[in-house]
């Protein structure tokens, strides 16, 4: 999870909420990045656009509801960005053709933020610190991250050798590699000591 | 996109009238598993623009290892589709690959006549 950190505190006014983060910094976190929030109740936990970041306070500033609410020394509470590099509609785009049920497009929609998140992490991995979750940061990235996800839409159902297909279509490999992922996100081979 | 047309409608007649029998039919190679049966996709004879005889295979899907605990299985479940309205003209025992994974399974052939309104 991109910059996951730890909410100590919340206070919600007229649906205002603010979370104060703990022991550590959020220069990582930007006004418009989504985040998601769990671990503290109904009034403040979801996924919300920031709509202020304190450096100073340690705080992150976002909307919901309307609810009047503080809670303090949360246990368990935590916020992170979700990463935006693909989407939807770029996944329905490279596949080139509809969903065949109301759950399949709703599992694009997981396959797009496991993509995100993944993408996000091999990159921050790779040395890429200063990455920004809510812009991607080039064109080959992007395709990188439209690529895994279409490959894990498709890869539902299968052992990961060949697609999931009807009888008389027979069985057809999947040409996807993640050499060519993990090429795209200008990441390096990995090294054996 | 969901499929429509008189084969389309083959396939959803068959998938109810299997759930019907408290099976659980799947129609996407992507949701086979054991335990399910899988309706293929049809074949058919047309005798008309709209009149068609249209055939389907649908594969009772057991979970491996094949051995007797999935032939009862599988004998009981086959029992069960042809002691149903389904009209089976044939079934034969056989492995199903969907994904890489081969399940034991029994295939059936059901016939399905259908004409446009």
């Amino acid at each position: 999870m991109a910059y996951l950190k730890i909410v100590t505190d919340a206070v919600a006014v007229a649906g205002v909420c603010t979370l104060t983060i703990s022991n550590t910094d959020i220069e990582d976190y930007y006004i418009g990045d989504k985040v998601r929030v769990e671990g503290i109740n109904n009034n403040f936990n979801g996924t919300h656009t920031l709509t202020g970041v304190d450096l100073l306070a340690m705080t992150v500033t976002y909307t919901k509801g309307n609810a009047t609410q503080t809670v303090n020394d949360i246990r368990g509470a935590e916020i992170y960005v979700m990463p935006q590099w693909t989407s939807d509609a770029d996944v329905l785009v490279w596949t080139g053709i509809d969903a065949a049920t109301a759950n399949d497009t709703a599992f694009i929609s997981e396959c797009v933020e496991a993509s995100n998140q993944w993408c996000f992490r091999k990159r921050q991995e790779a040395g890429y610190t200063k990455d920004r979750a809510t812009f991607v940061p080039s064109g080959d990235v992007a395709q990188a991250a439209t690529l895994y996800a279409a490959t894990l839409y498709r890869e539902r159902g299968t052992s990961g050798d060949m697609y999931a297909s009807y009888d008389g279509f027979g069985s057809q490999p999947q040409p996807v590699t993640l050499a060519r992922i993990m090429q795209l996100l200008g990441c390096p081979r990995a090294r054996v000591a | 996109m969901p499929a429509t047309g008189i084969f389309a409608t083959a396939v959803s007649t068959v998938s109810a009238s299997l759930t019907a029998l408290g099976l659980k039919p799947v129609t996407d190679p992507r949701n086979a598993r054991p335990l399910t049966v899988m309706v293929e996709l049809p074949t058919f004879d047309a005798f008309t623009y709209n009149v068609g005889d249209i055939r389907l295979t649908c594969r009772v899907l057991g979970a491996p290892s094949g051995n007797s605990d999935t032939g009862n299985y599988l004998l009981t479940t086959v029992d069960t589709i042809m002691d149903s309205p389904i009209a089976v003209l044939d079934g034969r025992p056989s492995i199903a690959n969907y994904g890489g994974q081969d399940l034991p399974c029994y295939d059936l052939t059901v016939a399905v006549a259908v004409r446009r309104n």
